[in-house]
């Protein structure tokens, strides 16, 4: 019993299918980890190379966010929706391996272009399927850091402002401010590229 | 300015749909993740045989548990396409059937509450052995296979169990191990490596077993067998993720 106690006081319990006398506590059952893996790869996988994690470094990262997230499984609350949580790891995570990228001398998004098509190295129509996607990274690494990540939350993954500044850990008021910003920099950038599409030869 | 956001919205749109890992992405990252979260799992198991702390066992009960369920899921779905052993065809539900095996095998990773002194660690009392064949030379030799072992480990199921891929059935080869490890019976724990080296050959988780050994010859307090399983371990796997793990084990040099 007292085995138990200690158990549901850590978190560390299974589905309520499992063990049903737990199933009545207020604490919101943590999913497993092959459902938030299921269900929420594709946002991690996504977000990390949004935030500047190269093509080389993304199995890793993804790995080391999944990781921590195993570890902290069991302390996510239930009270906020699963994607700000996993994303409190993502930026972390991010942050992290572009200081690793940066010690060891690898490329970071500058070069993330040329990443993608050489990975996608073969038929011509691979480059141009991943032209939107480099152009996109392009323009967020143009942006200041704080701002490239509220637009990314807001635009990109269509959460709310109050939500973001959540997340993020900043009012909202600043939230609202740095997307305003950071919407215009990419118009500039955007304005930038479109004028030397249409000056190119 | 208008023309600008249209033109920004359908780029978002267009990247979007370009962004989505690849099914080699996701299998090599859910294969990786698996293999670490299982070596840090035996870590863990050898550790608390160091400890023998009864809440420490449930801990690291539960948290193989997490990772047997992941790393059987992750089979069901046909995640990993390195390896034939990876793909689960027994099953006509495979998800489905293979949560309910692993989430078994999470029960049954449980500590055993009818131990009366589970804080005292058994003794080791194996002779001194090649380290090649521990499973013939330690004493008190268990008479099941692991299949047998798991055949008496659900049979109080409600229901039958489906048979496991044969991932499933190495996996469940290494929570065994880690459950003798948990409690502190490091020749048990050499026993089954031995036998589900012969069983798995080239398995997909001969790396982890590899590392297991090195940590159960520590956890039985012999460490010159930890270090010839250590220059073993990589002689074979030179380029191993869980080197830090063996090389901060008692096998260090």
């Amino acid at each position: 019993m007292a085995l138990d106690a200690a158990r549901a006081m850590n978190g560390l319990i299974d589905p309520p299918k499992e063990v049903s006398g737990f199933a009545a506590t207020t604490r919101p059952v943590p999913p497993e980890l092959d459902a938030v893996y299921a269900e929420h790869f594709d946002f991690v996988w996504r977000n990390l190379r949004r935030l500047g994690v190269s093509e080389q470094q993304l199995r890793d990262a993804a790995q080391d966010v999944f990781v921590v997230v195993h570890r902290r499984l069991p302390e996510w609350d239930g009270a906020e929706s699963m994607r700000p949580w996993l994303y409190s790891i993502v930026r972390r995570v991010a942050s992290d391996t572009r200081r690793r990228q940066r010690r060891k001398g690898l490329p970071e998004s500058e070069d993330v272009h040329a990443l993608i098509d050489s990975r996608e190295a073969g038929p011509e129509s691979n480059a141009a399927r991943n032209q939107e996607l480099s152009l996109l990274l392009k323009l967020l690494e143009r942006l200041d850091p704080d701002k490239r990540e509220v637009l990314i939350l807001v635009d990109l993954e269509e959460m709310g402002v109050p939500e973001v500044s959540a997340v993020i850990g900043i009012n909202t008021n600043t939230a609202y401010s740095r997307l305003r910003a950071a919407r215009q920099a990419m118009r500039e950038g955007y304005a930038l590229f479109a004028g030397r599409e249409r000056n190119s030869p | 300015m208008t023309n600008i956001d249209d033109e920004l919205g359908a780029l978002y749109r267009a990247a979007r749909a370009q962004e989505a890992p690849s099914r080699a992405d996701r299998d090599a990252v859910r294969r990786a993740l698996t293999s670490a979260l299982v070596v840090t799992a035996t870590a863990a198991s050898a550790h608390a045989a160091a400890s023998s702390a009864a809440a420490t066992h449930a801990v690291q009960a539960l948290t193989v548990g997490k990772v047997a369920t992941f790393l059987c899921i992750g089979a069901a779905l046909g995640g990993v396409t390195s390896s034939a052993a990876w793909v689960l065809t027994a099953s006509p539900e495979p998800t489905r059937s293979v949560v309910s095996v692993s989430t078994s095998a999470a029960a049954r990773v449980a500590p055993r509450r009818s131990d009366p002194n589970p804080s005292a660690p058994r003794s080791v009392t194996q002779p001194a052995v090649l380290e090649e064949e521990p499973a013939r030379e330690l004493q008190a030799p268990i008479s099941t296979s692991s299949a047998a072992t798991r055949g008496r480990a659900l049979s109080a199921e409600p229901a039958p169990a489906p048979a496991p891929s044969s991932l499933a059935a190495e996996s469940e080869g290494l929570l065994a191990v880690q459950r003798a490890l948990a409690q502190g019976d490091a020749p048990r724990a050499l026993q089954l490596l031995g036998q589900q080296d012969a069983q798995f050959q080239g398995g997909a988780l001969s790396e982890e077993r590899a590392v297991a050994r090195v940590l159960a010859w520590c956890a039985a307090g012999r460490p010159e067998q930890a270090r010839v399983a250590r220059a073993r371990f990589f002689s074979t796997y030179p380029r191993s993720p869980h080197a830090q793990r063996v090389q901060n084990s008692c096998a260090r040099e």
